[in-house]
């Protein structure tokens, strides 16, 4: 359908345009489908992820593009990539959050995938007053009734 | 970490919460109420079995422990071993030495082991463990068992346990009186439902009796030539296999 190097530009939404080849680009399920769906241009905007988020969902994508690519995938190129995508999601809740909102929006699996188990095994071990504090939440409950939950579920607060 | 992030959307933040450890959640439940609905939804415990890595619960005197494998799918699984405390269990252990598993797809039940009902006090002893299938491919699942026998009633009160809603509901069995006698053996877990050996002390016959769960029924499966073992049952590849 189209030359395997061609270059697409990923516009920020503070306008910043970043080029990337075809390959990486489809690695974005939305920009994938806009392709197939004939969108010929050869900028795509993004507006609901700014040039830092991007920047980092193109590192991600360039990576697993590159490692695809490698001919009778190797054990150790696994394992490299596995290492990789540990350091890469090794960041702080603000910006883990960013990430997860953006591989939802452009739909990369992968990352969307590493993304909430990291979150996941970040609160696994945490305290409700925590989590609520991590993903915004505000508690309905009524003083008494929180007890109540937490009374009947105290088996699970024991260290 | 006081401090105050982007919010995620709902079923992204379900995405996440699929991905805790049973015991995670249950402390959970207590951020929110529709955390708290949550962990009762059907669809949610469904997608939560689906992601759930394999562990093990190693129960020890006068220790337990849990074991987990952690990324399983990756070429270098790691393997966590974390002491549970005593009270860590919703569960009474009656005999450690004599505790079985049951399998039932990639849910474990442990045996011997017995739910307390907190509101009447009195204790449901599992016998087996299936699912009901709704909408295709959507497991319920369910436990078999039975109730303390009240001394002044003279039948065994039999109910199902349904996992995801936590409701018992009573079976009336019109002839309860072989349920007395026999109870239920070890059983397999076929499909969904279970089925395990039995004899009938009145008629001195051998037969293969089965819990259908999408209806609730106990039947005999298949009447026995002879006797071939008792109590030995093991699931290969779908087929019941007989060890004499």
């Amino acid at each position: 359908m189209s030359e395997s190097n061609k270059k697409i530009s990923l516009i920020s939404s503070e306008g910043e345009a970043f080029e990337v080849s075809e390959a990486v680009a489809r690695e974005f399920e939305i920009v994938a489908h806009m392709l197939e769906d004939g969108c010929s241009g050869s900028s795509i905007p993004i507006t609901t992820v700014d040039s830092n988020i991007l920047g980092k969902v193109i590192e991600y994508c360039t990576k697993h593009v590159e490692v695809g690519n490698v001919e009778g995938n190797s054990e150790k190129a696994e394992k490299d990539l596995e290492e990789f995508d540990k350091r890469f999601i090794a960041v702080e809740m603000n910006t883990l959050f960013s990430l997860i909102l953006a591989a939802n929006y452009l739909n990369v699996k992968g990352l969307l995938n590493i993304g909430c188990q990291k979150v996941a095994d970040t609160i696994k071990d945490m305290k409700p007053e925590e989590v609520r504090s991590i993903f915004n939440i505000e508690n309905d409950y009524t003083p008494a009734e929180e007890e109540v939950v937490r009374k009947e579920n105290e088996w699970a607060f024991q260290p | 970490m006081a401090q105050t992030l982007k919010q995620l959307p709902w079923e992204l933040e379900e995405n996440i919460l699929s991905r805790l450890p049973p015991r995670s959640l249950v402390r959970l439940r207590a951020v929110c109420q529709r955390w708290n609905a949550l962990f009762n939804d059907k669809s949610f415990i469904n997608d939560h079995f689906s992601r759930s890595r394999p562990g093990f619960l190693f129960l020890g005197s006068p220790k337990n422990y849990s074991i987990d494998i952690i990324n399983p799918n990756s070429i270098d699984p790691t393997i966590q071993l974390s002491e549970l405390p005593f009270s860590a269990m919703p569960y009474q252990d009656l005999h450690y030495r004599c505790t079985t598993i049951k399998a039932c797809d990639e849910l474990l039940l442990f045996n011997n082991m017995y739910l307390n009902v907190k509101k009447d006090c009195t204790n449901f002893h599992c016998c087996g463990l299936g699912y009901e299938i709704i909408g295709r491919t959507n497991k319920v699942y369910k436990i078999l068992g039975y109730f303390d026998p009240d001394p002044e009633e003279e039948y065994t009160r039999v109910a199902i346990y349904e996992c995801a809603s936590h409701v018992f509901k009573h079976i009336d069995l019109p002839e309860n009186k072989w349920f007395m006698s026999e109870g239920v053996g070890e059983n397999v877990s076929l499909n969904g439902n279970i089925y395990w050996f039995s004899h009938d002390a009145w008629t001195d016959e051998y037969f293969i009796r089965s819990f259908d769960f999408s209806v609730g029924t106990f039947k005999p499966f298949c009447l026995l030539p002879i006797i071939i073992a008792m109590n030995f049952f093991s699931r290969f590849l779908g087929k019941i296999v007989f060890r004499c």
